[in-house]
C-alpha cells in the first residue's frame, strides 16, 4: 500500500517535471537565454501567481509572455496601456443591443480581462484609475461592473511589463498594486553567445511555431501538485525570520533600519513558500529546503520592500538589502 | 506508523560515531587552547625568573595555580563533551551537510517526529531513509583544528629552560640591575652560602692575587691629571672582593681595548712602584685586578665629569651666563614664518603652523602653569579679507579738471535762491536787532552808574 502511494507520488512529481521542462523548452525556442528568469515565470504560472517583468525596451518581455501564453494553450489577451486607457477598456462596458425582433436591451460587452492569460504591457503608462481596475481582477479573480460581479476564467494569469528607464508620462504602481504580483523579475541583457542565437533565430525567418503543451485542466492539476508539497516548520521559521527582518520596526539589521521605509507583508511569506515549492519539485524533491527559499527570495521580495529616499540617493538597491537579509538570518536552526 | 522512528534508528550509529569524533575534537581543541595559555605563561615565567629572583617562591605558587587551572579546564571540556547528549536533528544536519544541500534527512526526520502523513511527507521520509541507509558512518567527521605540534614543542622547550635556569644566574642578573641590592646581598652572603660559581670566581681572583704577590699602594697623582689621589687599598675582605670581581666582569665583559691597555700599563707601573715601595702595607692592602679594572673605568667617567664641571665653572665665572658649550644649537630666530620642520630639523616653535609653541608669559603667570599656545590653521591660503579704511574724502578723479568744471561745480553748490532785496532786508533786520541790544545794554549800564 505504501509502495503504491510512493509510486503515485513519484509519478506526479515526474509529470510535473515533464510538463515544466516541455513548457520551458517551448519558451526557450523563442526567448533566448535567461534560464532562471524563464523558470521563475513558469513557476509563478504553475502557482497561479502574477508576474511583473521589468526591463529596458527590446529585451523580449512581451515576447516571453506571448510565447508562454501560446505554449500554455490558453486564451490570451494583450492590453497595451496608455494614459488615456480607461477601466472600461479593460473590464468591459454595458451597451444597448438591438435584438432580432427589434427590441433593445442592455448587454455587457466583456473587455480583454476576461481571458486566461493577460499581458498588461507597460502597465506603468496607465493612469492610477485604470491600474486600480486591475486590483480586484488580480486578487479576487473577478470584476465588478455596476452591481454585477463576474468571475474571470480559471486559470487566470497576469503578466505585466514595465520600463524602469522612461519616467515621463508614467504612473508608478502603488504599493498595493505591486503587492498583488507574486514575483517581480528583472529582465537582463542576454549573454554574448545568446546574441548569436537571437540573430540566427530572427534574421533568417527561422522562427518556429510554438506548440501548445498544456491545457487549462493540466495546469490546474499541476497547481494542486505544487500545493501538496510539504514545507518543514524549520523552513517556515526561516522564511518568517527573513520577512520579519525586512520590517524596520522589528529588524536587527542596520541596513534595513536605515534604508527601508516599508517591510514586506505576510503575503510575501505565501509567495516565497509557493515559489520554493516549485523549486523543490523541479529538483525532484517534495519538501522545501532553505536553499529553495534562497533561490526565490529576491524575486518574491524585490517589489515589496519600499526603500527610503536616503537609500535611493545613496545608491542602495533593494536586491543588496535582500542579500543582506538572507545572510543575516540563520538557516541552520 | 510504519515509518515511526525509522530515521532515528538509522541515525543512531551515525550519532555514536559523531559523538566519538566530537570528543576527539574537543580533546584536540582543548589541548591547543591549553598550550596557548601555557606558552604565554611560560614565557612570562622565564622572564620573571631571570629578572626577579626574589619572586621565586611566588612564581612557584603561581605555577601550581596555573597548571592546576589548565588541567581542570582540560578535564572539564573533555568530560562535558563526553556527557553531552547528541540530538538526532544534529546528526541529521551533519548527514545532510555531507550528502545533500537540501536538508532531506532533516526534513524527513521532522515529518516523522511531527507525524505528518501526507503522500509528499511520506515520500520525503522514504527519501531520507534511503539516504541514511546508503550513508557510510566513516564519513562523519568534525572539522577540528589540527593539533599544534610546534606549540607543544615550544612549551616543552620553555619548561626545560625554566627548570635549567640556575637560581644564582637570576640572582646575578638581579644584582646587575640593582647595585644597591647587590651590596645588601653581598653583606648577607656568608661563605657557606655563596653559590658554586661565585666561590669559583672568588677562588680564582684570590689565586691571581697570590700568584702575582701584588701589594700595591698606588699614588693617583702620578696616574691621573685631575690631581686627585687615588689609593687602591684592598683588604682581606675576600667575599666582597670576589663579588666585586664578578660584578665588574659582568659589567665590563665587552670593555674596549683602551681600557685594557690602560689597565695593563697601570698594572705595570704599579708593580714597578710596589717593588721599590715599602712592604708595610702588605698586611693592609691587597690589590686585585678586578678592582683595578673597575676603578679605571670609574676614572674615565670621573675625567668626563671633571671636564664638564670645568666648563660649567667657566660659564659661571664669566660676566654673564652664556649657554653651555655643549649647547651649540642656535637661538631660535625671531622672524615670522612657518614653524614645524625646517631643513629636516625640528621647528623652533615660532610663527606659523606647528605643534606646541612657547608658553605665553602672562597667561602662564596668571594660570600658574605653562600655557601652551596652539595655532590651528591650514596650510592652504585662507579666505581673502578686505579691509575698509576710514579715509578722508579726497579727489579720486585723475583727469585734469578744467576751469569750467570747477565753476560749474561751485556754481551749482553756491547757487542762491534768495533775492538781493530779501537778503538786504534780512541783514538789516539782524543789524537792527544787534544795535537795539547794544543800546539797551548801554542804557542799563548808565542807570547802574
Amino acid at each position: 500500500m505504501r509502495t503504491e502511494s510512493m509510486k503515485v507520488t513519484q509519478d506526479r512529481i515526474n509529470e510535473f517535471k515533464t510538463i515544466f521542462s516541455e513548457l520551458k523548452s517551448q519558451v526557450q525556442s523563442h526567448f533566448i537565454g535567461q534560464e532562471k528568469l524563464i523558470e521563475d515565470v513558469i513557476g509563478a504560472f504553475f502557482v497561479g501567481g502574477h508576474v511583473l517583468l521589468e526591463g529596458v525596451p527590446g529585451l523580449g518581455k512581451t515576447m516571453l509572455a506571448k510565447t508562454l501564453a501560446e505554449a500554455a494553450g490558453l486564451s490570451y489577451e494583450r492590453i497595451q496601456c496608455t494614459p488615456d486607457l480607461m477601466p472600461s477598456d479593460i473590464i468591459g462596458y454595458k451597451t444597448l443591443v438591438e435584438t432580432e425582433g427589434g427590441s433593445h436591451h442592455v448587454a455587457f460587452e466583456t473587455g480583454p480581462i476576461m481571458s486566461n492569460f493577460i499581458l498588461v504591457d507597460e502597465i506603468n503608462r496607465a493612469t492610477p484609475k485604470t491600474q486600480s481596475a486591475l486590483l480586484e481582477a488580480m486578487q479576487e479573480g473577478q470584476v465588478t461592473v455596476g452591481r454585477e460581479k463576474m468571475k474571470l476564467p480559471v486559470p487566470n494569469f497576469f503578466i505585466a511589463t514595465q520600463n524602469p528607464v522612461e519616467h515621463e508620462g508614467t504612473y508608478p504602481l502603488p504599493e498595493a498594486q505591486l503587492d498583488r504580483f507574486l514575483i517581480k523579475l528583472n529582465v537582463q541583457y542576454p549573454d554574448k553567445p545568446d546574441y548569436h542565437k537571437i540573430i540566427d533565430l530572427t534574421a533568417y525567418g527561422k522562427v518556429a511555431k510554438v506548440n501548445s503543451v498544456l491545457t487549462s485542466e493540466t495546469l490546474l492539476k499541476m497547481q494542486r501538485v505544487v500545493e501538496e508539497v510539504e514545507v518543514p516548520y524549520s523552513v517556515i521559521d526561516y522564511i518568517v525570520d527573513i520577512v520579519r527582518a525586512s520590517q524596520p520596526q522589528c529588524s536587527g539589521l542596520d541596513i534595513v533600519k536605515s534604508n527601508v521605509v516599508l517591510g514586506v507583508s505576510p503575503r510575501a511569506v505565501q509567495a516565497i513558500v509557493m515559489m520554493a515549492k516549485v523549486r523543490s519539485l523541479i529538483d525532484d524533491r517534495c519538501s522545501v529546503s532553505c536553499n529553495d527559499v534562497k533561490s526565490v527570495v529576491h524575486a518574491a521580495l524585490r517589489h515589496r520592500i519600499i526603500s527610503s529616499f536616503a537609500a535611493v540617493s545613496s545608491g542602495v538597491d533593494i536586491d543588496s538589502i535582500i542579500t543582506e537579509l538572507v545572510g543575516f538570518v540563520d538557516d541552520t536552526k | 506508523m510504519e515509518n515511526s522512528l525509522v530515521i532515528e534508528k538509522l541515525l543512531n550509529p551515525i550519532s555514536r560515531q559523531y559523538k566519538r569524533n566530537k570528543i576527539k575534537s574537543a580533546i584536540i581543541n582543548s589541548i591547543n587552547d591549553c598550550m596557548k595559555v601555557l606558552l604565554f605563561w611560560l614565557v612570562l615565567l622565564v622572564f620573571l625568573k631571570l629578572l626577579f629572583a626574589d619572586l621565586k617562591p611566588y612564581l612557584d605558587a603561581a605555577n601550581i595555580v596555573v597548571f592546576v587551572g589548565i588541567s581542570v579546564y582540560f578535564l572539564v571540556v573533555v568530560i562535558m563533551s563526553a556527557i553531552d547528549k547528541i540530538k538526532s536533528i544534529e546528526t541529521a544536519l551533519v548527514v545532510d551537510q555531507i550528502t545533500n544541500p537540501h536538508d532531506i534527512v532533516v526534513s524527513g526526520l521532522e515529518y516523522e517526529i511531527t507525524g505528518r502523513k501526507s503522500d509528499f511527507a511520506l515520500f520525503s521520509i522514504s527519501k531520507a531513509c534511503s539516504i541514511l541507509s546508503d550513508f557510510e558512518v566513516t564519513k562523519v567527521c568534525i572539522m577540528a583544528r589540527p593539533l599544534r605540534y610546534k606549540m607543544i614543542l615550544m612549551v616543552l622547550f620553555l619548561i626545560v629552560t625554566y627548570v635549567l635556569i640556575p637560581d644564582h644566574v637570576a640572582l646575578l642578573n638581579n644584582n646587575d640591575f640593582n647595585a644597591d641590592a647587590a651590596l645588601k646581598t653581598e653583606n648577607q652572603l656568608s661563605t657557606d652560602n655563596i653559590p658554586g660559581v661565585l666561590q669559583n670566581n672568588k677562588t680564582d681572583a684570590n689565586q691571581v692575587a697570590r700568584e702575582r704577590s701584588l701589594f700595591i699602594t698606588a699614588n693617583a697623582n702620578s696616574q691621573t691629571s685631575a690631581g686627585d689621589s687615588n689609593y687602591i687599598t684592598i683588604g682581606n675582605q675576600e667575599n666582597s672582593n670576589a663579588f666585586a670581581i664578578n660584578q665588574s666582569l659582568s659589567r665590563k665583559m665587552v670593555s674596549d681595548n683602551k681600557v685594557n691597555e690602560y689597565q695593563e700599563d697601570s698594572f705595570q707601573m704599579n708593580s714597578d712602584k710596589t717593588a721599590s715601595s715599602s712592604l708595610s702595607n702588605l698586611s693592609e692592602s691587597n690589590v686585585k685586578t678586578g678592582d683595578l679594572f673597575a676603578d679605571t673605568a670609574d676614572q674615565d667617567n670621573q675625567l668626563e665629569s671633571d671636564s664638564n664641571d670645568k666648563k660649567e665653572k667657566g660659564n659661571n665665572n664669566s660676566s654673564g651666563r652664556s649657554p653651555m658649550l655643549d649647547d651649540n644649537a642656535s637661538a631660535p630666530g625671531r622672524e615670522l614664518g612657518r614653524a614645524g620642520k625646517k631643513n629636516g630639523k625640528p621647528g623652533n616653535g615660532r610663527g606659523g603652523l606647528g605643534s606646541v609653541k612657547k608658553s605665553r608669559a602672562t597667561a602662564s603667570i596668571m594660570a600658574g602653569k605653562p600655557v601652551p599656545v596652539f595655532i590651528k590653521s591650514r596650510q592652504n591660503k585662507g579666505r581673502s579679507k578686505s579691509i575698509i579704511l576710514n579715509s578722508p574724502p579726497g579727489r579720486d578723479i585723475d583727469r585734469d579738471m578744467t576751469l569750467a568744471d570747477g565753476l560749474e561745480h561751485e556754481s551749482v553748490i553756491d547757487k542762491s535762491v534768495v533775492s538781493e532785496e530779501m537778503e538786504t532786508l534780512v541783514t538789516n533786520y539782524f543789524k537792527e536787532l544787534t544795535e537795539y541790544a547794544n543800546r539797551k545794554h548801554e542804557s542799563n549800564t548808565r542807570q547802574d552808574k
